[in-house]
């Protein structure tokens, strides 16, 4: 003890050169979650922490660490984030794994992407961009679009200005029969919407997946045999559809989903037999699509609509959705499986998303 | 072709330690201080003692060498000795603050990153398997808010309850 304690008297003579750059160097390696609680350990700390440069730092910093920075899944209807690494331990019962968030009036009724810790999600009227780390929500002003059942979303970051765009689009018959598309993008910094030109939109549906400044939808051309499929990314700087990703054409497969793997695109189907997966190794390059799974679903719980891939576990486990009844955690080695029951609702959907400290108020901080 | 001339540091405590200039410059402070022409003479580091002056040396020697290797040196082992050189027995905790205010005073942005990195492990609990190991961290960290993180941490990983 007494030599802690001349070591601690030492040590006081150290404290003063602590400095402020040191501390934000440690705290930004510290998992967001962490940090949200420390808030409470200091004024200086509490506005340290709060600050969006400091937000920023600590972004970079998840993005270089080698280890996969934290992540959940965010299900909406009713609106529950779940800690799916915690569904792999044995150990751990549902409560810990489920915590539910209350967004008061504005019940999601979609998730419509998820970006940097940002989750944008559909409501009444409009749009919602949340934050399930530190529970900021941030409403929308409605957009002058309104929604159609032919509409595609897709949200993202803009490096070159540092914010955030939501992508919304929709398909329209107009009088003359033609289909048209009308195109909005909001920008958080900027703070409202705009209408985009959108000539020769090709027919997208559904939730985007950002990457590499992108929001990429999976698309179909021709049908039957003789269907191609391309991926479609949508260039969040130049506002524009870009050039067509291909491919690859395999036996039996028609791909339905695109996701991202470890920083990579995938696109995903399930066959009657199987789960598909293939990822693009060199963003761009068709040549570099390998398949990374095909596990047989001879096991896998009856489903009528859809099963979906959702995230991949540090174990190398994968996590469905099956409907809207149930999640299941899958070893793609062997094709067993461990389920979980989620509450049934109409219209669940779920989004894997990032623990950060980025605040959707950006530009506008509060 | 790299200069072997060699530069003299030294501490706060007086010593001397002759190192080549390589080694020096992995120091962006000493770095500039010898571009200045301030460097005929030793380099006074007024804020480093003895005893860290010789680890930060140890290190710079390691990772310069590291480098120079014919068959460059893994970056698989670079990073073992890097973890064996900041393992919790080699290094005290007091000797892990002195060592991060060094590598920032001398601006040696790796071993910056290295020893911050560690310290944010300990917060996260990963290198403490033991209780009394604990203590003798948090009576070593010379900021109250550390400190009161560190505890905080223990808590709500239950590990005072465990070990």
């Amino acid at each position: 003890m007494k030599k802690q304690f001349a070591e601690t008297s030492r040590s006081s003579a150290v404290a003063e050169n602590i400095t402020e750059d040191i501390i934000i160097d440690i705290l930004s390696r510290l998992p967001a979650k962490s940090l949200m609680r420390f808030k409470c350990v200091s004024k200086r700390w509490r506005s340290l922490i709060s600050d969006q440069r400091f937000a920023k730092l600590h972004l970079q910093m998840l993005s270089l660490e080698t280890v996969a920075p934290s992540q959940k899944i965010i299900k909406s209807n009713p609106l529950q984030i779940i800690d799916y690494e915690a569904l792999d331990d044995d150990e751990v019962n549902d409560h810990v794994v489920v915590e539910s968030h209350d967004l008061g009036r504005d019940e999601p009724q979609g998730l419509v992407g998820s970006c940097h810790g940002l989750v944008s999600l559909a409501v009444y009227g409009g749009f919602l961009v949340y934050n399930p780390t530190t529970r900021e929500s941030r409403k929308l002003p409605a957009s002058n679009l309104v929604a159609t059942y032919e509409c595609f979303h897709g949200f993202g970051y803009m490096s070159t200005t540092d914010d955030y765009k939501l992508v919304h689009g929709a398909f329209f018959t107009a009088d003359d029969g033609s289909e048209e598309c009308v195109l909005e993008i909001f920008s958080l910094r900027y703070g409202s919407w705009r209408r985009v030109p959108s000539e020769d939109v090709p027919l997208l549906d559904g939730v985007g997946i950002y990457l590499n400044g992108a929001v990429h939808w999976i698309m179909d051309h021709g049908s039957g045999y003789r269907t191609e499929q391309a991926i479609i990314p949508f260039g969040l700087a130049t506002e524009t559809f870009e050039v067509a990703i291909p491919i690859p054409k395999v036996e039996g497969v028609l791909f339905e989903g695109v996701g991202i793997h470890e920083g990579r695109l995938l696109i995903y189907d399930f066959t009657s037999i199987s789960f598909e997966a293939w990822v693009m190794n060199e963003y761009g390059k068709k040549e570099s699509w390998t398949r990374l799974f095909s596990i047989p679903i001879d096991g896998f719980p009856d489903h009528k609509f859809y099963v979906i891939p959702i995230a991949y576990t540090r174990s190398g486990k994968i996590v469905f959705q099956i409907d809207v009844s149930e999640m299941i955690l899958v070893n793609p080695k062997d094709g067993t499986y461990k389920n979980y029951p989620i509450e049934e609702h109409d219209n669940v959907e779920s989004a894997i998303y990032m623990e950060t400290l980025v605040s959707p108020y950006i530009g506008h901080e509060q | 072709m790299a200069s072997s001339r060699k530069i003299t540091l030294r501490s706060s405590d007086g010593e001397s330690f002759e190192v080549e200039e390589a080694v020096a410059v992995e120091s962006q402070t000493i770095k500039h201080m010898i571009e200045d022409d301030c460097a005929d003479n030793a380099i006074p580091l007024p804020n480093v003692t003895s005893k860290i002056l010789a680890k930060v040396i140890e290190y710079c020697k390691k990772h310069v060498d590291a480098s120079k290797a014919e068959d460059r040196v893994n970056d698989e082992d670079l990073k073992a000795w890097d973890a064996a050189f900041i393992k919790v027995d080699q290094v005290d905790q007091a000797t892990l603050f002195d060592l991060i205010l060094a590598a920032n005073y001398l601006n040696i942005k790796s071993l910056l990153d290295l020893t911050c990195q560690t310290v944010a492990d300990m917060i996260k609990g990963n290198l403490f398997p033991v209780r009394n190991e604990w203590l003798n961290f948090t009576f070593s960290i010379a900021n109250r808010e550390l400190v009161l993180v560190c505890l905080t941490e223990w808590v709500a990983h239950r590990r005072l309850f465990c070990s």
